[in-house]
């Protein structure tokens, strides 16, 4: 192949990938806004004062810490004001180098409890497990560090009821977060696993636990992360959860049977993405064993996170995301074109193999490519010209439509500073945040073929957010 | 220089390439100025349903509060602009109260001569607007709304359905059970926890049917759903039907919804046939059977039933014993020191500390 035949090849090969992957995600948009006017219609009669029906199932809330002395306390007193009829916390200290495990003491008054502790899923020793005196619904264990899908392990191990709630120890949830998320449980026993949005909430107001203020970051950075928030909750999960497909739940807030995860082996420790690898390992075995089951997203059960703003929090973060991405798929290949693997299998799987594990290496080669083609000659000025108007329009196209779905849906940033804000950050993402995103990507893909032992990852947080 | 000749001139360049790109990027970029003119469009509506909604809370909030207070002052026509927010408001205030102020808040909507703008939503509304309307004219109870809830209660919406079968149980119980009963015997799309919630305010004559039919579904196969309905409703009496299903059943959901509905020591001997099943579930539910009735006798059979491999057996088992109102702290402490099992004295100890710091 000459030279030339090269350089026209990869021109057609890098906008059509462009195309192809952006035309993938306005297809989850439409599906996505398909479904989400009907959901919001038939939730009218939700925001009237409700009545617990006695059916609810009970749910453990299972929080990791690990070195969260800072946040833990003012976390757990939110999670201990929830509206839900019967839950108990377990929160699960993992070998925590700071003071996290006394804070809770202190704060939670903390006795030892000699509690029938039962191994199901294999995990690092316990050292110990306590009771509070003033919630009896609070329970924590102590055990030696193994990362957060090992606590999480133990926290199924000591959990108590059917469904378990994985929950970040920096995670603010609304009051009503755990009724609306358990809810398709109760609806279609089918249900396995549901995950609900998750929020930003730097620029926001938080007191006694609860979010008071709706806000928008100073922060560029953050600022950026509210609008990609946005597209992957609205319509990227919402898209595939509508078509059967629903690959990831974050870890941040979700539910789950906890049978099924048991059965499954539990959470995988030496994968970074034990969120979504459990959710692809729990497909690949329930397709394989031909069973009903549905895994659900739901737009409305909000929970609020902390966003890194700076570069580089936020680049260790997306590097561990791809990380866990390559280790969720690789470890379940199975699942791919599988003879019953359905949505996930045909549609999803595929879907997240060329777009989005492969897809920072295309990127980033097609933005290198195409500016070495036209430094050295090989391409005109026009050709590169309109291959960066047609990507970043692209890129736009995709932003806006997040936006979009915010305003048809739930339409929280209400002022319209907000808008305009949002506005700034939807079109200002696609010069350069957009770009350096697919370098770390491409370099958790790095990582994750030389491979090396995942852990905790090391947030900065600033919780300026957090008045009380 | 002409924009052929300077080579901007992209939609019609000769370079196939230069010219698919340019449209590719140009409609896409078309398509994202009119999603930000829907943006800006829906953002509009928005401010101004917000404000609609407020002026309608500021007028009305003040005068549903003095109705509630016995004022007799008339009160003011309502646009019909303003119908659906003040549909929520008057629904918020009455899902917030009990008792005779819920009549006084009824009485509104005909004396406002709001029954026929509501019925009219019902036929030719958004799903928004009959949600809305449906659950109003329920509260109202309002026999001019009962064709089209009946319609509406058997429609596919399952949302909208159940709303309009609670909206026919709060015009006319006994007259709802006969269209209702069958739908939630019938319909699995309706949530089970909006029919517990249903069930559980409805009038006595409706239980009673809805019993009926539960008793005359032994047999069925969706008698497991109306067992957890029945256990939602907390009814504190004896259940005629759990005998013969204790007896007859090999079916262990059934078995264990049923001891969980035991509410009569005279049904314990059934309870007590029930600690050896081979299903855990079961044991689970008779464990907790002899907890809350069970006398000093039924000791031996849960210290038994403390050995079992499952867990959550054990852990009932042991509850039942440590709530026993005829075991004294001293005699736990014996029995658990005394027990060979390490399992079972694990268990009892965990359960004797929870108890203490309950």
């Amino acid at each position: 192949m000459s030279w030339q035949a090269l350089v026209e090849f990869s021109q057609w090969f890098f906008l059509i990938y462009f195309f192809a992957l952006n035309a993938g995600y306005i297809l989850l948009n439409l599906s996505s806004l398909w479904v989400i006017r009907p959901y919001i219609a038939s939730r009218t009669l939700d925001i009237l004062p409700q009545i617990s029906s006695g059916l609810e199932p009970p749910v453990s809330l299972l929080v990791p810490a690990y070195n969260e002395e800072a946040t833990i306390a003012s976390s757990l007193r939110s999670m201990l004001q929830l509206s839900y009829a019967r839950y108990e916390i377990v929160v699960v200290n993992d070998g925590s180098r700071d003071n996290t495990l006394q804070v809770l003491q202190r704060e939670f008054s903390l006795v030892p409890f000699p509690e029938a502790y039962r191994v199901r899923i294999a995990s690092k020793p316990v050292r110990g497990i306590y009771r509070s005196t003033l919630h009896p619904n609070l329970r924590v264990i102590d055990k030696e560090n193994g990362g957060k899908a090992d606590a999480l392990n133990v926290g199924i191990n000591a959990s108590r009821y059917p469904l378990f709630c994985g929950v970040d120890a920096d995670t603010v949830l609304q009051r009503d977060s755990l009724q609306r998320i358990v809810l398709p449980f109760l609806e279609d026993h089918r249900v396995v696993a549901t995950g609900g949005t998750v929020r930003i909430a730097n620029g926001c107001e938080v007191s006694g636990g609860f979010l008071t203020r709706i806000g928008l970051p100073t922060n560029l950075l953050a600022l950026f992360q509210v609008v990609e928030y946005l597209r992957a909750f609205l319509f990227g999960r919402l898209g595939w959860s509508a078509l059967g497909g629903l690959l990831i739940i974050s870890g941040a807030f979700g539910v789950f049977r906890k049978e099924i995860v048991v059965e499954a082996g539990g959470y995988r420790t030496d994968t970074v993405g034990e969120d979504m690898e459990l959710v692809v390992r729990m497909h690949r075995l329930l397709r394989s064993q031909r069973r009903a089951y549905r895994v659900v997203f739901l737009p409305d059960p909000v929970c609020w996170t902390e966003a890194p703003e700076d570069m580089r929090t936020l680049k260790n973060q997306r590097v561990r995301w791809q990380r866990g991405l390559a280790e969720s798929l690789s470890s379940n290949f199975g699942l791919m074109f599988s003879r019953n693997g359905g949505a996930p299998g045909w549609l999803a799987f595929p879907f997240m193999m060329i777009f989005e594990w492969l897809g920072p290496l295309i990127e980033v080669l097609g933005y290198v490519l195409m500016t070495l083609f036209f430094v050295f000659g090989m391409i005109s000025w026009q050709v590169f010209a309109v291959f960066l108007f047609a990507a970043i329009s692209f890129g736009l196209l995709l932003s806006i439509s997040g936006l979009l779905l915010e305003e048809i849906s739930f339409h929280l940033y209400k002022k319209p500073s907000h808008l305009l804000g949002l506005l700034f950050a939807v079109i200002m993402e696609n010069f350069g945040y957009r770009q350096l995103n697919s370098v770390w990507r491409l370099m958790g893909l790095w990582r994750w073929m030389v491979g090396g032992k995942g852990k905790w990852g090391d947030m900065k947080r600033k919780a300026s957010w957090q008045k009380t | 220089m002409s924009a052929v000749e300077s080579g901007l001139d992209f939609a019609a360049h000769s370079d196939p390439y230069i010219r698919d790109a340019f449209w590719a990027g140009a409609i896409t970029c078309a398509l994202a100025g009119l999603i930000l003119l829907s943006v800006s469009v829906l953002r509009l509506s928005a401010v101004w349903r917000e404000r609609r909604k407020q002026e309608v809370v500021n007028i009305w909030r003040p005068l549903i509060a003095g109705v509630l207070t016995g004022e007799q002052a008339p009160l003011p026509r309502l646009r019909p602009a303003a119908l659906v927010d003040f549909l929520y408001l008057w629904l918020h205030f009455h899902e917030s109260l009990r008792g005779g102020s819920k009549a006084m808040l009824n009485a509104m909507l005909p004396a406002m001569d709001l029954l026929k703008p509501l019925i009219r939503l019902l036929k030719r509304g958004s799903m928004q607007e009959k949600l809305l309307a449906a659950t109003a004219l329920g509260h109202a109870q309002s026999g001019e709304a009962w064709p089209e809830l009946v319609a509406l209660a058997r429609g596919k919406a399952p949302a909208l359905s159940i709303v309009a079968a609670r909206a026919l149980m709060n015009i006319n119980a006994a007259a709802a059970a006969d269209i209702v009963i069958p739908l939630i015997i019938a319909r699995r799309d309706w949530s089970p926890a909006r029919i517990a919630v249903m069930l559980n305010e409805v009038e006595p004559v409706f239980v009673e049917r809805f019993l009926q039919a539960v008793a005359a579904s032994v047999q069925q196969p969706y008698l497991i759903r109306l067992l957890y309905l029945v256990e939602a409703m907390e009814l504190n009496r004896r259940l005629p039907f759990l005998r013969e299903l204790l007896q007859g059943s090999d079916d262990a959901e059934v078995v264990a919804a049923c001891l969980r509905l035991i509410r009569d020591p005279a049904d314990l001997d059934l309870v007590r046939t029930r600690l050896h099943d081979p299903d855990w579930r079961v044991r689970v539910q008779a464990a907790n059977a002899l907890g809350r009735w069970g006398g000093p006798q039924d000791l031996p059979g849960l210290l038994a039933l403390l050995a079992a491999p499952e867990w959550w057996v054990r852990y009932r088992a042991a509850q039942a014993i440590v709530a026993s109102p005829f075991m004294q702290t001293e005699a736990l402490a014996r029995i658990a020191h005394e027990l060979g099992d390490p399992y079972a004295r694990d268990m009892l100890r965990q359960v004797m500390s929870e108890k203490e710091g309950a």
